[in-house]
């Protein structure tokens, strides 16, 4: 069965994207996991790092996007869901020279759209908003699911703020990833997904479950000075919350990393001078999915 | 000066943006240093009594170590070496008033004797104080106050 690892943030620009493409890089050819990313955000970031802008389009002309698969098996099952997906994305290759087995569940447009549409089409059968709310949740929670016994791993790429796929998503999340900036209101932000993944009303109410039984963890990316101001600021956010030891900094070949090139390149290369960090991060989150998979 | 280390550094292809920062603020930085200790003379500087070196970030102790910023004149230097400056992120303020409370604080902060000190590391950490506070003593209090406001800030942000 796979792990879901659900990286998600209600503020955005903390990397939530670049963070789920590096993990799925990392994970299917470091690890040799077959790793599935959903592309649970509008601004579908992940999908055109992963195929170009070009098979982006491709994918939304053929209504081969979450968007679609949402909307057509929310009642039935007009299409096979495997239909939907796209195999052997990105442009890095594996040991052998191949594009590692890394899949894609295409982002759209029009994810929030078809959320309020599947919202009305609920809203006919109850006039209890609640209600037709937890139906919406709980049957994109189903399809979130579906790939469960075909991969390793799902990354799902959650949007900022809370729609009903990323409240789906970090639902059914075995562990939720949460990628911030060290400023100021990244820290409120992540006092706020925490409060919403582990179902608290507040940090006193959360600090009474112990850190290593939480649900999330916290990475602090972007990183410009380890040394000074961002790094107590980090050590405030992890007063109350569960922190990787990795910390990603503000790096050109991080940066770099996520231009769409069509030729399949070397991880290594594609990630340049960052590329030590990204096994960092790989070395702490791998035997998490292990641990937790073996136990299974 | 900054800006002509860094037009120096910038001009080098291998350097990148954010490297030539760096380096010409560190540069301009030991430059000024160094012009501050030919202007004063080492002797001077000894006899007034020379803050600890403050440790390296790799090196520095966490906040449940020995506070890092204790003046000591035994330290002065007796070289023309100047002294490393005054580190205002060498310990976490608000980390310290929340894992140990507000007498660990306390303590930590007494060891900083120097107002300015104090006043820039307020500054730096982002804790609110009163800018015309100048004895060292109300300095201290101002600063566990305003760690302890910032603690309720963010409280009362996720409630």
């Amino acid at each position: 069965m796979a792990f879901f690892l659900a990286v998600a943030n209600r503020k955005g620009g903390v990397g939530k994207s670049t963070v789920s493409v590096m993990l799925a890089h990392a994970l299917s050819v470091w690890g040799g996991k077959r790793v599935l990313i959903m592309d649970l955000d509008s601004q579908c970031n992940a999908s055109l790092i992963l195929i170009g802008g070009q098979g982006w389009s491709e994918a939304r002309k053929s209504n081969r996007t979450i968007a679609d698969y949402f909307f057509d098996l929310f009642d039935g099952q007009s299409l096979q869901p495997k239909e939907y997906l796209l195999h052997g994305v990105g442009d890095v290759a594996n040991g052998s020279g191949k594009p590692p087995k890394l899949s894609l569940l295409p982002g759209s447009l029009l994810l929030e759209d078809v959320q309020g549409e599947l919202f009305l089409k609920q809203a006919h059968q109850s006039n209890d908003p609640d209600i037709v709310a937890n139906r919406v949740r709980g049957r994109l929670e189903q399809l979130l699911r579906r790939f469960e016994g075909s991969f390793d791993v799902v990354i799902l790429d959650c949007a900022p703020g809370l729609s009903f796929a990323a409240l789906a998503a970090l639902k059914i999340a075995d562990k939720v990833l949460v990628p911030f900036r060290p400023d100021y209101v990244s820290q409120l932000a992540v006092d706020r997904i925490a409060l919403i993944i582990e179902g608290k009303r507040n940090l006193d109410d959360l600090e009474e479950i112990p850190i290593e039984d939480r649900r999330y963890v916290c990475l602090a990316n972007y990183v410009r000075d380890a040394n000074g101001r961002e790094r107590t600021l980090i050590e405030e956010i992890g007063l109350v919350h569960p922190m990787l030891e990795t910390q990603m900094p503000q790096r050109d070949g991080i940066a770099n990393a996520f231009d769409w090139v069509a030729d399949l390149q070397p991880i290594e290369q594609k990630y340049g001078n960052g590329v030590a960090d990204l096994k960092k991060l790989y070395a702490e989150i791998n035997p998490l999915i292990d641990s937790a998979t073996a136990g299974a | 000066m900054r800006a002509f280390f860094r037009s120096i550094l910038a001009a080098d292809p291998g350097v990148d943006a954010d490297t030539a920062d760096r380096l010409s603020e560190r540069l301009t930085k030991r430059v000024a240093r160094m012009l501050v200790w030919d202007s004063s003379g080492a002797d001077e500087a000894a006899a007034t009594g020379a803050t600890a070196p403050a440790p390296a970030p790799q090196d520095r102790p966490d906040d449940e170590a020995s506070p890092a910023q204790a003046p000591t004149s035994a330290a002065a230097p007796t070289s023309r070496e100047a002294p490393e400056p005054f580190d205002p992120f060498a310990f976490s303020i608000v980390v310290v008033l929340k894992r140990q409370g507000r007498a660990a604080l306390m303590k930590r902060l007494d060891a900083i004797t120097d107002a300015a000190h104090l006043h820039q590391m307020a500054v730096a950490q982002h804790i609110g104080i009163d800018k015309s506070i100048t004895a060292p003593a109300k300095l201290r209090e101002a600063i566990v106050a305003g760690a302890e406001q910032r603690l309720a800030d963010r409280r009362a942000a996720a409630s």
